[in-house]
């Protein structure tokens, strides 16, 4: 109970602190999870409103692999990214490994199934009801898909949350391929697992508080958001 | 429009749920199609509307200017009122005709509805939705109408004003109507011709009030989908 409470009392002093690492290491954090769930929401949520909606050869195996990949090991997706981007591997040339664009990369791998499969599901939910009114008043094929997303709006976010959130939680696909170098690829997850390896339980719980607090921030923003619409 | 279905049949899981030889609805006319739970009567609309395909046969659209499956209008059993405004529900199908606003307002007016043109659709009763979806429907002013028991959840006075309505579109645009309903003395009300289907295949046709009686007469089952003294109420 005493070490709960010297983190929360760390953590208040780190955030009061300004620390440049400590601040540094919360913005790459961030750059990294949001940036990395807009790419896999930019991709997946056009391939979910396909899959939730269409009927097409091929469809119930796409959504099985995406199902499955939902579960991806996030050091499975690192080891992809590291076998691409390592000096042998056929994107070696670019240089990116242990990059902040490498840990982006396999974060997007992660999240993208997460965002594709979870917003499948959701337009599915309500697609037949939709497409249908929409044929029976004879909307346009774009005007159908703009009305189908927007009923399926709530869900869609919801989806793209759940995306957001296990990208800021990973920590095994970023240690791989961001290397965890300070002031160069340290996030939040990797700057746990360095210090609770070091002893330092008390600042690794208070970096695990300001996670939290951010999570916390970002889903309270996003829930009042969906609110006010 | 004129519509003619030839040699149509559908089947779910190996069971023939339609299987219709020949069947015209005439260009103008109101059709009451009549039947009991399953008889195939919303299989018959969705396959006029083109949401479902038949296994088999074909639907040909005839008149007008040929815009077949672009002029027709369908509403749906248990209608989907989409998460905006009663009066953004009605105005979707039309935007960019003119006077636009106009014409939805008097649509919801025609149902009764003109007072929850600013409520969200979401949280209308199932009667109060029902009453936008018919307003939703009739405001395209298409030739081909399918209602799909448009006034089976509301109450008395919104079925008259459903029925009004429904009439006036017939009459104005000189639209071909064809709804399905379990109310005999409704489809003796509105319609120039009564098609009864049972087991997916066409058992009677012809002028309602004669189809009421024989409903009436032999066949009850049918007829126990019309409440507790409605034909004193409408005769």
């Amino acid at each position: 109970m005493e070490n709960i409470f010297l983190s929360l009392r760390e953590a208040w002093r780190l955030i009061v602190s300004f620390d440049n690492e400590i601040y540094g290491i919360i913005a790459l954090s961030l750059i990294v999870s949001v940036l990395s769930s807009a790419l896999a929401g930019i991709l997946g949520m056009p391939l979910g409103i396909l899959l939730g909606s269409r009927d097409f050869a091929g469809r119930r195996a796409i959504i099985r692999v995406v199902q499955t990949l939902m579960g991806l090991p996030p050091v499975v997706a690192g080891l992809m990214v590291y076998m691409l981007l390592s000096r042998k591997g056929p994107m070696g040339s670019l240089g990116l490994l242990f990059t902040p664009s490498a840990m982006i990369a396999a974060q997007v791998l992660i999240v993208l199934p997460v965002i594709t499969g979870l917003t499948a599901a959701a337009v599915k939910l309500k697609s037949q009801s939709v497409l249908e009114t929409c044929k029976g008043m004879g909307l346009g094929r774009l005007k159908t898909m703009l009305v189908l997303v927007h009923e399926c709006r709530y869900p869609v976010i919801s989806a793209f949350m759940a995306g957001y959130g296990r990208a800021i939680s990973e920590v095994g696909a970023v240690m791989l391929v961001g290397g965890n170098i300070q002031y160069e690829t340290r996030v939040m997850t990797t700057a746990i697992v360095l210090e609770t390896g070091k002893g330092n339980f008390e600042r690794a719980l208070a970096l695990g508080v300001i996670l939290l607090l951010l999570s916390f921030s970002i889903n309270w923003f996003m829930q009042r958001f969906q609110e006010d619409s | 429009m004129r519509v003619r279905l030839k040699n149509i049949k559908k089947a779910y899981k190996g069971r023939l749920v339609l299987n219709i030889e020949e069947l015209t609805f005439e260009s103008g006319m109101i059709y009451a199609i009549q039947g009991s739970n399953g008889s195939g009567k919303t299989t018959l609309l969705r396959i006029i509307a083109g949401i479902e395909a038949p296994d088999s046969g074909e639907v040909v659209f005839q008149g007008d200017d040929g815009a077949g499956r672009r002029q027709i209008a369908y509403m749906p059993q248990k209608p989907y009122i989409f998460d905006m405004t009663v009066m953004d529900n009605v105005l979707l199908g039309i935007r960019n005709m003119s006077c636009d606003s106009k014409l939805a307002l008097e649509a919801l007016r025609k149902v009764g509805m003109e007072s929850f043109m600013g409520q969200n659709g979401k949280k209308l009763s199932g009667g109060e939705a029902q009453r936008v979806a018919a307003a939703r429907t009739l405001v395209l002013g298409r030739k081909l109408v399918l209602l799909d028991e448009p006034a089976s959840s509301v109450d008395v006075c919104s079925m008259r004003l459903i029925e009004e309505y429904i009439r006036e579109a017939n009459r104005k645009s000189g639209a071909t109507v064809i709804f399905t309903t379990h109310n005999p003395s409704q489809a003796a009300r509105m319609a120039n011709e009564s098609i009864l289907i049972e087991n997916g295949t066409i058992k009677d046709k012809g002028e309602p009030s004669r189809l009421f009686k024989t409903l009436a007469d032999k066949e009850p089952k049918v007829y126990a989908g019309m409440r507790d003294g409605e034909d004193c109420l409408y005769a």
